[in-house]
């Protein structure tokens, strides 16, 4: 029987010793965002296609992934259908996750780029949407002191809209949303500010 | 008070709520779906993906086929009687003289050697591969563990649904590891060659290093030399001509243009090319890393520069999962493998 193949490795690498742990505050995905975390046993179980266990981690990270869903695409039905998807596809490729601490970062990766694919699949998408209208979004958040700028989030433009989620509430820097929008850096932050400004008028009324 | 209203904006936002609730139990459609789709059951539970068609024809042909199939089937080794049972390599024609869909099972040691216009399709528990034409491969090893192709020439486009390292393609200088992934890999007899990858990541194996190549991104292989640095397909042409340049002859020039035309996706090559460069070129590297934003914060530069063994592979895990890894690309396409992948994306180059 051959031998496997020479210098395969198949230990995950070890955190740096004299470095702080950038995963707090790095480049991942959702450094504003705290919510819950998926745990090493839980991944590798996932790995190991183990459904009980991804039934788990469906109950952990629903919440928080269609939270990333609706904002983005405003619409219930449509923010259902990226869910599904994100899962199906967290579902099939967690054995490529190669840290169980980045799991959690990567699947909201995953559902945000889910959403936005959707999104771009639009027929509005390109379109200057009007704001001022009340998305089918705000209606379906729950009620309380968010539900106003909820209700706003969701009148703004398809492209201000994502951006403002993914800068604002998501925590992405404006190049890596030029790289997931399809737009420059300076548009992206452009975006931004148009988005904040309607805010603040919206909140301000 | 305009500030005010800019500060107080922001709080609200970071305050909106991290969880919302589906309005409705979304899991029966999920599980649907997964039932439909088992990529991450145990490879033993897999069926082959083969129509009911398709499987009476290759049934029905398949006597006609072992008699008249153009291919050479060279029977290296033996069967050993009473061997417990492995997974099953099956291999029907796609294009050539022989009838289509044919169907024939594959044994360890067997060799698939394809003519100037043949085309086979090999499938087995964990994935498919087409074997294009002028290509010798053989098939090495079989087990639940792993599963080993030898590609002695020519070029293959595999689509791999396993957990990492299990599927492995042994080439003259390289070893591809399969990370879950799909992929064209082409090579001559002296281990020239080249790597596009298209869903997940291929590991190429060399001299005690791995360079790692996402969904996206290519790597040219250089014979004894090894693989040169990936990059990303849709780099740009000055970035990827200085790459390939930086690969044959080291030249500092080639490294600068290369700094300069960077985006932050360009890590990826930049950080194959900095285990390799001198500790002043890497002081440069991660300066230009810091500049594009994916070095995380706290990260130590003399860590890199030093290349401290731990901090390179931590910070080769990090890029993986943030820079590396672009969910628009990764995935890849579920269409039938043998109608939309007939023909290579790009032309299989050879690089000397």
């Amino acid at each position: 029987m051959p031998e496997m193949p020479p210098n395969v490795r198949k230990n995950p690498p070890v955190p740096p010793e004299s470095t702080a742990d950038p995963s707090v505050n790095g480049t991942s995905a959702t450094p504003l965002r705290r919510g819950p975390t998926v745990g090493a046993e839980l991944v590798a179980r996932v790995q190991a296609g183990d459904r009980v266990a991804f039934r788990r981690v469906y109950d952990l990270l629903v919440g928080r992934l269609y939270a990333i869903c609706l904002r983005i695409l405003r619409d219930p039905a449509l923010a259902e259908d990226a869910l599904q998807t994100t899962f199906v596809r967290i579902w099939q490729h967690a054995p490529t996750v190669r840290s169980p601490a980045a799991f959690t970062g990567w699947s909201c990766r995953v559902g945000t780029n889910t959403a936005l694919q959707l999104l771009r699949s639009q027929p509005d998408f390109d379109a200057l949407d009007p704001e001022g209208s009340d998305g089918p979004h705000a209606a379906s958040v729950p009620g309380g002191d968010h539900l106003d700028l909820e209700r706003a989030i969701a009148t703004l433009p398809s492209r201000r809209r994502a951006v403002l989620v993914l800068h604002d509430i998501e925590g992405y820097r404006h190049k890596e949303i030029g790289g997931l929008l399809g737009i420059s850096e300076g548009t992206s932050k452009a975006h931004l500010f148009q988005a904040r400004e309607t805010l603040k008028k919206f909140l301000k009324s | 008070m305009k500030q005010t209203d800019h500060a107080q904006l922001l709080d609200r936002l970071r305050d909106l709520p991290d969880e919302i609730a589906p309005g409705r139990d979304l899991w029966p459609g999920i599980e649907r779906a997964m039932l439909q789709r088992p990529d991450n059951a145990p490879r033993r539970a897999r069926v082959l993906r083969m129509s009911g068609t398709r499987t009476l024809v290759a049934a029905a042909t398949v006597v006609a086929l072992v008699a008249a199939v153009a291919i050479l089937v060279l029977r290296t080794r033996d069967n050993v009687p009473g061997a417990p049972a492995v997974p099953t390599w099956t291999v029907e024609m796609l294009e050539g003289q022989a009838p289509s869909g044919g169907l024939r099972t594959l044994q360890p040691g067997d060799v698939l050697s394809t003519g100037s216009t043949d085309r086979l399709l090999a499938t087995t528990d964990i994935g498919e591969v087409i074997v294009e034409p002028s290509t010798n491969v053989l098939l090495k090893h079989v087990s639940d563990e792993l599963q080993v192709l030898t590609l002695n020439r020519g070029e293959i486009y595999a689509r791999i649904v396993a957990p990492p390292r299990v599927f492995v393609v042994e080439t003259p200088t390289v070893t591809a590891i399969d990370l879950g992934c799909e992929y064209r890999l082409s090579v001559d007899e002296s281990g020239y060659g080249r790597l596009e990858v298209f869903a997940g990541w291929v590991a190429l194996d060399h001299n005690d290093r791995e360079w790692y190549v996402p969904a996206g991104a290519v790597a040219a292989m250089n014979g004894q030399a090894g693989p040169a640095a990936p990059y990303f397909a849709d780099a740009s042409p000055d970035f990827k001509a200085a790459a390939d340049r930086y690969a044959a002859s080291n030249s500092a020039a080639d490294l600068d243009v290369m700094l300069s035309a960077a985006r932050p996706f360009e890590s990826l090559t930049l950080w194959h090319i900095a285990l390799g460069a001198t500790a002043e070129e890497r002081g440069s590297i991660f300066d230009t890393l810091s500049r594009l934003g994916v070095i995380p914060d706290g990260y130590v530069k003399e860590d890199f520069v030093t290349l401290r063994p731990a901090a390179i592979d931590w910070l080769s895990a990090h890029l993986q999962e943030s820079a590396w890894f672009r969910p628009d690309l990764f995935f890849g396409s579920t269409d039938d493998i043998t109608t939309t992948k007939k023909k290579p994306a790009t032309p299989g180059r050879m690089v000397r």
